[in-house]
């Protein structure tokens, strides 16, 4: 269009190079879970085979672990969403400024200090001598320690902590485009703040809570570190069993076929969640 | 700025789920800097007193202090490879347009979607397979694939805010292209290059699983280090770590404050 | 600041395609010496699309751009040596006023002195001298606007083109700010190109109007020609004339035609003959239309006023002719006559500005 545009289009060869080079190596993944495993010192030997795949999708163990993925991904960016949406709206909507750059400060500083840091602090925080059970049994809520760790709880727990400034940072720009006159209109036709909130807000607030789900659900997936420290070896997520087939049984096709049954599942309930997203959207408004 | 809905019974409990959530948010990072001076090896409440042998201990630990070069070598490598690949490439991105650009653009964005531990399987697996010793270079490498979509997200949201027509101006009281992208387009990209600098440094020292496949015992970096470190022993050394890592994001949110706003760069 | 040396445009048979779309066609022009020109024209119609291949932010498909005879439509913008004032002004946020100013001076190799004293002069002439060391966020609208008036003008270029230059600013200010541009035009006699949407913008600075509609000129004509005696539909339309009459040509001479109205036979002068029997469309300006008492003896139409409304300078007849509305407006001044609704009035039309409109 522009003159100017017609040679800045060759701006992006060093990234084309990085783009081959991305290309070429998921390219080269996804074709070793199609062949069997080689000797030590090999990645694969042998005449194209479809063996990997029966083993990834034949085995109940396999199957498990896909849909506990799966599913608890889902489950945690439910109540990540949940956690968020309260302290977006006061980031946006708080009277007083500071309290919304105070929150907004919290999220910079717990989003930039890092997840091995967070990992971490989780494992001591809940463990069954750690601050939380300690101060669960002394204040005599509970009479036993709770076990958080190497069981979903825990990793659930340290998921959402992560997943959480990534929602609100999200949410944030949904709930600054709320037109607030609306909620004005409601409030004047006799509408209580409760009831503006689940009838009003919440809807015209759907499309952003959406973009959000599928953002925090993706990387929920992607989980690694926190069941890998957090469930140890007792709660187990893909992620996980990529590594192992890796490094433990290097098996590497095993591994790549893993991979490539994780990442079409992902995309599919991705593209699932979308879709149902847009009939909610379309069914509310 | 409609700032009254935050009122009343309902406006009580939202700001309370609100206090609730930032509490949440917050324990961790408050709780494991507190760990760190601990005196005792294992969590004890009230703390036992105040100790600086972790922090001692980690800054002596040749394990720690060799993952920590590591690391910030890696950093600072990768930072400024990927602002010199991505500064051109987010400019073409959003100035031209051109056959495929929306499938490379997806290429290039794609390790923020593909989970970090199939990425670094690939890279790992390809590596290996065309026989590269993976060393520093494969680990820069395996890091700068990772850091890239970082880098043009901040500079192509930096470069969408800006006017075209401002560029245009340049041209026309006669400046060439080149001359327009240094004197007119670099300097107004300077928070979108602040932005993706934070942004690719901390992923870069941060990521695990990439990292994890990428690095052998002579460029171990520090995450995997740490979970190592926590594997094998059971002492707050990593409290101390994790509290260098909290100092540091802190002087970085500061410095994004005082630079532009860190609210602006963090919507980047 | 001396006047500049000005050039001539001529634009020779433009044209402008996105794959199969015509953006502008076959688009013939020709630019005086030292006056102003302005392309008008709702959105969509090409007029910026011409604007920016004159100023070369795009290629030309078809077509030459000769500035003093001399094709530039291949050069790149940057050697062009045409001043531009963009929309929403595009002054470079991150250098001070005078830094803004001297940019096309400093591409231009021009010694610094020099620079310092024309960036001095070009400020004092917009009268943002005071303003020198801001930046232009810290600057009003209008001030803005003066900035990157001084900008596009202090390197002597050959042409001013305008995109839209007072578009975002509001009415009070645009209209001070148009007189300053008017003045400054002029005084430096800088052959200009001004694209507008906006008619009274238009009407004020113009010495030509081009209209523009679906990439071709629709009429180009001085200010006063085209707001009285507009040639097409769509131009009449675009003016606001709220009086175009679909007719028939009742008889026809080779100066006038005589046409029906609402059963009632009016002569329109006209050099285009037509022949009798067929279709035509009239217009005219409710102010070229006196209401008069139905027994006056001139050549009119009579209606009957189906309201009255005075509105500020004004007094605005609705009158029906049959199945005609007929929009007629008189002087609101204390020796008009009222006339109140129901009463049957002669419609008399000036002939000098009612229009034949051309197919």
């Amino acid at each position: 269009m522009a003159k100017t545009s017609d040679r800045s289009k060759y701006l992006i060869s060093p990234a084309l190079l990085i783009a081959s080079f991305i290309v070429v190596a998921y390219g080269y993944f996804a074709l070793t879970s199609f062949f069997p495993k080689g000797p030590p010192g090999t990645q694969f030997v042998g005449t194209p085979t479809l063996d990997n795949y029966w083993r990834v999708l034949g085995s109940g163990s396999n199957q498990a672990v896909l849909f506990s993925t799966l599913g608890a991904s889902f489950l945690i960016s439910l109540i990540t969403i949940a956690v968020a949406v309260p302290m977006a709206m006061v980031i946006v909507r708080a009277k007083r400024e500071w309290v919304g750059n105070l929150i907004m400060l919290a999220i910079a500083v717990t989003f930039l200090s890092g997840g091995v840091t967070r990992a971490y602090s989780w494992l001591i925080l809940l463990g069954n001598r750690g601050l939380i059970n300690l101060g669960l049994t002394n204040s005599g809520i509970v009479d036993a320690p709770i076990r958080f760790l190497y069981n979903w709880s825990g990793v659930g727990i340290s998921i959402t902590h992560y997943l959480l400034p990534f929602a609100v940072f999200t949410l944030i720009g949904a709930v600054r485009n709320l037109n607030p006159s609306v909620e004005e209109a409601a409030r004047s036709l006799g509408a209580s703040r409760t009831t503006t909130f689940w009838r009003i807000t919440m809807p015209m607030l759907l499309p952003g809570l959406m973009v959000t789900l599928v953002l925090v659900y993706s990387i929920a997936l992607a989980s690694f570190l926190f069941p890998m420290l957090l469930g140890g070896g007792k709660v187990r997520m893909i992620a996980n069993q990529i590594y192992d087939r890796m490094f433990v049984e290097y098996d590497i096709p095993y591994a790549a076929a893993t991979a490539v049954v994780f990442l079409v599942s992902a995309f599919a309930s991705i593209w699932l969640i979308s879709f149902v997203a847009k009939k909610i959207e379309k069914a509310v408004s | 700025m409609f700032r009254r809905d935050l009122e009343g019974r309902f406006g009580i409990t939202v700001s309370l789920l609100a206090a609730v959530a930032t509490v949440f948010l917050l324990l961790p990072v408050l709780f494991v800097v507190l760990h760190s001076f601990s005196p005792t090896r294992y969590f004890q409440w009230p703390p036992q007193g105040f100790s600086l042998e972790w922090h001692l201990n980690f800054y002596s630990s040749s394990m720690f202090m060799d993952a920590a070069k590591n690391s910030f070598l890696m950093a600072l490598i990768v930072t400024p490879l990927s602002l010199v690949i991505g500064i051109p490439a987010s400019y073409a991105l959003v100035r031209s347009s051109f056959k495929g650009k929306a499938v490379i653009q997806q290429i290039i964005l794609s390790p923020l979607i593909i989970p970090g531990v199939v990425t670094g399987v690939s890279l790992l697996s390809l590596l290996s397979a065309a026989g590269m010793n993976i060393g520093l270079f494969g680990l820069c490498l395996g890091m700068l694939v990772f850091a890239l979509p970082f880098a043009i997200r901040a500079l192509s949201a930096n470069l969408l805010g800006l006017d075209p027509r401002i560029e245009e101006a340049a041209r026309n009281l006669g400046a060439g292209p080149f001359r327009t992208f240094f004197a007119i387009v670099l300097p107004q990209l300077k928070s979108g290059i602040l932005a993706a600098s934070v942004f690719v440094f901390v992923e870069a020292l941060d990521n695990f699983s990439i990292a994890v496949f990428l690095s052998n015992d002579s460029t171990k970096v520090l995450p995997v280090a740490a979970y190592q470190y926590i594997k094998d022993f059971d002492d707050p050394t990593v409290a101390a770590m994790a509290t260098a890592l909290i100092v540091m994001s802190i002087i970085l949110v500061a410095f994004l404050e005082k630079v532009m706003g860190f609210q602006k760069s963090l919507r980047l | 600041m001396e006047t500049l040396k000005s050039s001539t445009l001529q634009l020779r048979q433009l044209t402008k395609k996105y794959n199969n779309f015509e953006a502008v066609r076959d688009l013939d022009l020709n630019v005086p010496s030292g006056s102003l020109l302005t392309l008008l024209g709702p959105s969509g119609c090409g007029k910026s699309t011409v604007l920016r291949m004159i100023a070369g932010f795009l290629n030309v498909t078809s077509g030459e751009i000769l500035v003093d005879g001399k094709d530039i439509s291949r050069v790149e913008p940057n050697f062009r040596d045409i001043g531009m004032v963009f929309q929403n002004y595009a002054l470079f946020p991150h250098m001070t006023v005078e830094s803004n100013v001297a940019f096309g001076l400093k591409m231009r190799g021009v010694a610094k002195h020099e620079q310092a004293e024309r960036v001095r002069d070009a400020l004092a002439m917009v009268q943002m001298t005071h303003l020198a060391d801001r930046y232009p966020s810290q600057l009003s609208g209008g001030q803005q606007q003066r900035v990157a008036l001084a900008r596009a003008v202090v390197i002597k270029p050959k042409l001013l083109l305008l995109d839209e230059p007072l578009g975002a600013l509001d009415r009070h200010l645009r209209e001070g700010l148009q007189s300053e541009l008017r003045d400054l035009q002029r005084q430096l006699g800088i052959t200009s190109i001004l694209v507008t949407h906006d008619q009274d913008e238009a009407l004020y600075l113009s010495d030509y109007i081009a209209v523009m509609n679906g990439g071709c000129i629709e009429q180009l004509d001085t200010p006063i020609a085209l707001y009285d005696r507009p040639q097409t539909e769509f131009v009449a339309r675009f003016l606001g004339v709220p009086n175009i009459f679909a007719s028939t040509v009742v008889a026809s001479s080779s100066s006038e035609v005589t046409v029906s109205l609402g059963g009632q036979n009016i002569i329109v002068p006209t050099d285009t003959g037509k022949t009798v029997g067929s279709s035509c469309k009239i217009s005219v300006r409710p102010s070229h239309i006196e209401v008069a008492r139905s027994e006056d003896p001139r050549q009119g139409v009579t209606a009957v006023i189906k309201s009255a409304h005075e509105l500020g300078e004004r007094i605005v007849y609705h009158c029906e002719v049959a199945d005609l509305k007929i929009e007629a407006n008189a002087p609101r001044i204390s020796s008009s006559e009222r006339f109140a609704v129901g009463q049957s009035v002669k419609l008399v039309l000036d002939p000098a500005h009612t229009v034949l409109l051309r197919d």
